[in-house]
């Protein structure tokens, strides 16, 4: 072993010492995860000034508010500018979020006039409880709900309940801290998506069918936040209706990180009463 | 393979912690970097979980770079002396002084690339090779980084030695 070599091992082993006091909060998966959440709603609070866009036009059939197309052409900035004048619009109505993975999905309702979200994750993996011998394997069992998370507040000010259905605990917590910059851009948001297409750039991939939507797909190049983020606006209503986010760069991968499927529902009291989370009274508070 | 994204945050938040502390030397910092790189990892775990680990580290890597970066705090590379063999060694009794996280500090004191090398090389114990696919470097840019930030490590680590002032609180510290 080189001199180098031995006096790099003792510094590593003195940095170990020293940081030996320096230890994890437990709940930190919980908090990743409220952490998480917080994303499709932080940025629905703001208000979007108008979009000064300018970009290549694409023609494109642009489909009336009826239904029937009607020959006329559309670029991609006057489909930007519609999409942002309509998130602005859309203030009052609950958005129902679907974001599918691997293992499961979760679903997201959130109501940005009030500053609440609800959401619910749920999953064919099985949280280990302790009597499980290979914590190394995935145990998996049917589709269920593993844990449900209720915010109120603004970003940097998030009262936020948590229940674990798997573990029947909950928890309260208040969260203070400021989100990062350079997560992946919330579409749902004016502003956060003008401002990232200001630094990167957007483009009218074409008309497609979305379930039973006829849609305008966009495609966002997020370059700087090393996204790209492919948008499917309601060719009547231009709300989003799916999003998709690819990682750019050597490590990607060769499918979207995570795909969403939103719904606009109007504020009736069901819908409202979604965003309600109590903990079943025989659970246990963390 | 972990069974699941909360087992591997409460097994390995811990270690990842560390060396966001050691990467960034603020505590605060580093928990939310940890915290920001596991938000990735959970969006991205039908990947990562195969390798969780190495997933995060990653990111936090990269995170702490911005971060700095950010935060205008980097600083300055210094050239490597010509004479390397002919600087003090240290090594024999710096250990003496790790109670009062000497070594921590003169970490803090390496510009970025150095402090990164330093960390994964021998606190989390990666090869060469592995930290340059990490850093995206080549490992002929690791070794001069790693021999960089050894010397200047062992000249700060002299400077303490040099203090009086520093010995006497290390005796202190130790007694």
């Amino acid at each position: 072993m080189s001199a180098d070599e031995e006096f790099g091992r003792a510094v590593g082993d003195a940095l170990r010492r020293e940081t030996a006091d320096v230890r994890a909060e437990p709940g930190l998966a919980a908090e990743v995860r409220a952490r998480g959440s917080r994303r499709a709603w932080k940025l629905r609070t703001a208000i979007g000034a108008p979009l000064t866009a300018a970009a290549a036009a694409a023609a494109v059939l642009v489909a009336t508010a009826g239904g029937t197309p009607e020959p006329r052409f559309a670029n991609v900035a006057q489909v930007q500018e519609q999409t942002l004048r309509a998130l602005r619009s859309a203030q009052n109505q609950i958005i129902h979020e679907r974001t599918d993975y691997d293992s499961g999905y979760s679903e997201t309702w959130t109501d940005r006039s009030t500053r609440r979200y609800r959401l619910d994750n749920y999953s064919t993996l099985v949280q280990p409880d302790g009597t499980d011998t290979d914590t190394r394997t995935p145990r998996t069992g049917p589709m269920h709900r593993t844990q449900s998370i209720a915010g109120v507040g603004a970003p940097g000010d998030v009262r936020y309940t948590v229940v674990d259905w798997e573990l029947r605990t909950w928890s309260t917590n208040h969260d203070d801290s400021i989100v990062l910059e350079g997560e992946v851009p919330d579409i749902l948001d004016p502003d956060a998506l003008r401002t990232a297409i200001d630094e990167g750039r957007m483009e009218m991939i074409g008309p497609e069918r979305v379930g039973d939507r006829d849609t305008h797909h966009l495609r966002l190049f997020a370059t700087r936040r090393g996204y790209q983020i492919d948008l499917w606006v309601d060719a009547a209503t231009y709300l989003p209706v799916r999003e998709t986010s690819i990682v750019l760069g050597e490590d990607a991968p060769a499918k979207p990180v995570m795909t969403n499927d939103y719904t606009w529902l109007p504020r009736s009291a069901e819908n409202l009463a979604k965003l309600d989370l109590v903990a079943p009274p025989d659970f246990t508070r963390r | 393979m972990f069974a699941s994204f909360d087992e591997f945050v409460e097994d390995r938040s811990t270690a990842l912690l560390r060396t966001a502390f050691l990467l960034t030397g603020d505590r605060g910092h580093a928990e939310d970097l940890v915290q920001t790189a596991l938000l990735r990892t959970l969006r991205r775990w039908s990947r990562a979980r195969a390798a969780p680990e190495a997933y995060t580290r990653r990111v936090l890597v990269n995170l702490a770079k911005d971060r700095i970066r950010a935060r205008g705090r980097r600083p300055p590379e210094t050239p490597l002396p010509p004479d390397v063999a002919g600087l003090r060694e240290v090594d024999a009794g710096y250990d003496r002084v790790a109670d009062r996280k000497v070594v921590t500090e003169a970490l803090a004191e390496l510009p970025l690339r150095q402090r990164q090398v330093v960390v994964l090389r021998f606190v989390e114990d990666l090869s060469v090779d592995q930290t340059a696919a990490l850093l995206g470097c080549t490992s002929g840019t690791v070794k001069s980084y790693t021999t960089r930030a050894l010397t200047r490590l062992r000249e700060l680590l002299a400077d303490f030695h040099d203090s009086p002032v520093a010995m006497k609180e290390t005796t202190d510290v130790r007694r």
